[in-house]
């Protein structure tokens, strides 16, 4: 029998109310961006009062930071499970394509990826290293079977991947309908695969 | 292009004149910060007196703005010194290196921060706007021969070359010595010129 450690009612409000604070600041970033949110708004949303929002977060940056990285951390994890019983082949395809389609497709998600502060705040940088490491892994593990080249270190792999991701900027190409979205993505997944892919035999 | 002209005396000290100034100042910048450099320093560490520099320079702007982009300017030379049948295959080959060099090779400190006179500077915007030109008409030059994949749309191709190469965070791993500088700089080299290619093994 499994001994579970019984947590307090003080330690659980305290959890409770963490949480549904970093969920309303994650609804409202994912709205209105970093810039336009406030204190104000995410107490309100979260239905604290500001001095207790206050004594979790000391300020807007540091709410964001972890609103963000918690939200990289929960995506990761949620994508480990939902590739388990994929070939390593399957899951990089899967990977790339999702990762570009978010940020191509998504204009919902206009604040999904974040700008400065935030990208550069070491919490968030130890959350994005945490999945390109795994990417690394899984690239490591592709080398070794053959998949893709055995001459590229696999963490330039995934930072490469991290770079496309964090540098996309294709707008303007868009609206000026010199491409569509679909075709950007379709070019970019095509493109990023052949980046990896091992020599002819 | 005058064969004679090009290696005549006059000509050549001119040029190699005018690079000497070129690598001091690059030099200069490396050791003391844009900040620091004058005129007299770059004179001095080039064994030229400061009329000189004039000849070669209108002021520190210009200097500095051409130390920036000799960079570019020497691939450009490359470039078009390719003999008529080059592929275009190998053309975007060597012109994938010069971002590469710039942001990662020996020089790399000096390229990484310039400061807001350099950038903000038509020549410096109408230099990057060449190199991105001319890859993405060496793409369709190439697809139109069959050597480039058709199925990928060039202006979109350019950006991720840009991305990929601009990205400075690699330089991490030389810093913590997972890489080398060569080997950073082969590496992602080698991934981008493939990903282009019309024929491959998919994976």
């Amino acid at each position: 029998m499994r001994k579970v450690e019984k947590i307090g009612v003080r330690e659980r409000q305290r959890i409770a109310r963490e949480h549904a604070i970093l969920e309303a600041a994650r609804q409202i970033l994912m709205e209105s961006g970093f810039e336009a949110m406030t204190m104000e708004a995410v107490a309100e949303r979260a239905i604290v009062t500001k001095p207790t929002l206050y004594a979790y977060f000391p300020n807007k940056l540091e709410l964001a930071v972890t609103s963000y990285s918690s939200m990289v951390r929960r995506t990761h994890e949620r994508r480990i499970l939902e590739e388990a019983n994929l070939t390593t082949k399957e899951r990089i395809h899967l990977r790339i394509r999702r990762g570009i389609e978010t940020k191509i497709l998504s204009d919902r998600l206009v604040y999904a990826f974040p700008g400065e502060p935030i990208r550069s705040h070491p919490e968030f940088l130890k959350a994005i290293d945490m999945t390109t490491d795994y990417l690394a892994d899984l690239f490591a593990r592709a080398s070794a079977e053959g998949i893709v080249d055995r001459s590229i270190h696999p963490k330039l792999m995934a930072q490469s991947f991290v770079a496309l991701l964090g540098n996309l900027n294709f707008e303007r190409l868009i609206d000026s309908e010199q491409t569509t979205a679909e075709a950007t993505v379709d070019t970019l997944v095509r493109l990023f695969l052949r980046m990896l892919e091992s020599e002819p035999k | 292009m005058n064969d004679q002209e090009e290696t005549s005396p006059r000509r050549k000290s001119r040029e190699t004149r005018r690079k000497a100034i070129l690598r001091a100042t690059r030099a200069l910048v490396i050791e003391i910060g844009y900040d620091g450099l004058s005129l007299d320093l770059v004179a001095a560490r080039s064994n030229l007196t400061k009329p000189t520099l004039y000849k070669y320079f209108q002021d520190k702007d210009d200097l500095l703005l051409s130390a920036y982009l000799e960079m570019v300017d020497t691939w450009e030379i490359a470039k078009a010194k390719l003999p008529q049948n080059t592929s275009a295959y190998e053309r975007l080959s060597l012109m994938i290196r010069i971002p590469l060099d710039v942001n990662f090779g020996e020089d790399h400190a000096l390229y990484a921060s310039p400061p807001p006179e350099i950038l903000s500077h038509p020549k410096f915007a109408a230099a990057q706007s060449r190199v991105r030109q001319g890859i993405a008409d060496t793409l369709v030059a190439g697809q139109a021969s069959g050597e480039i994949d058709r199925d990928i749309n060039p202006l979109v191709t350019v950006q991720l070359f840009f991305a990929i190469t601009g990205f400075r965070p690699f330089q991490r791993l030389v810093d913590s010595g997972e890489l080398t500088t060569e080997e950073l700089i082969g590496q992602l080299h080698k991934m981008l010129v493939r990903a282009v290619r019309s024929t491959s093994n998919q994976i």
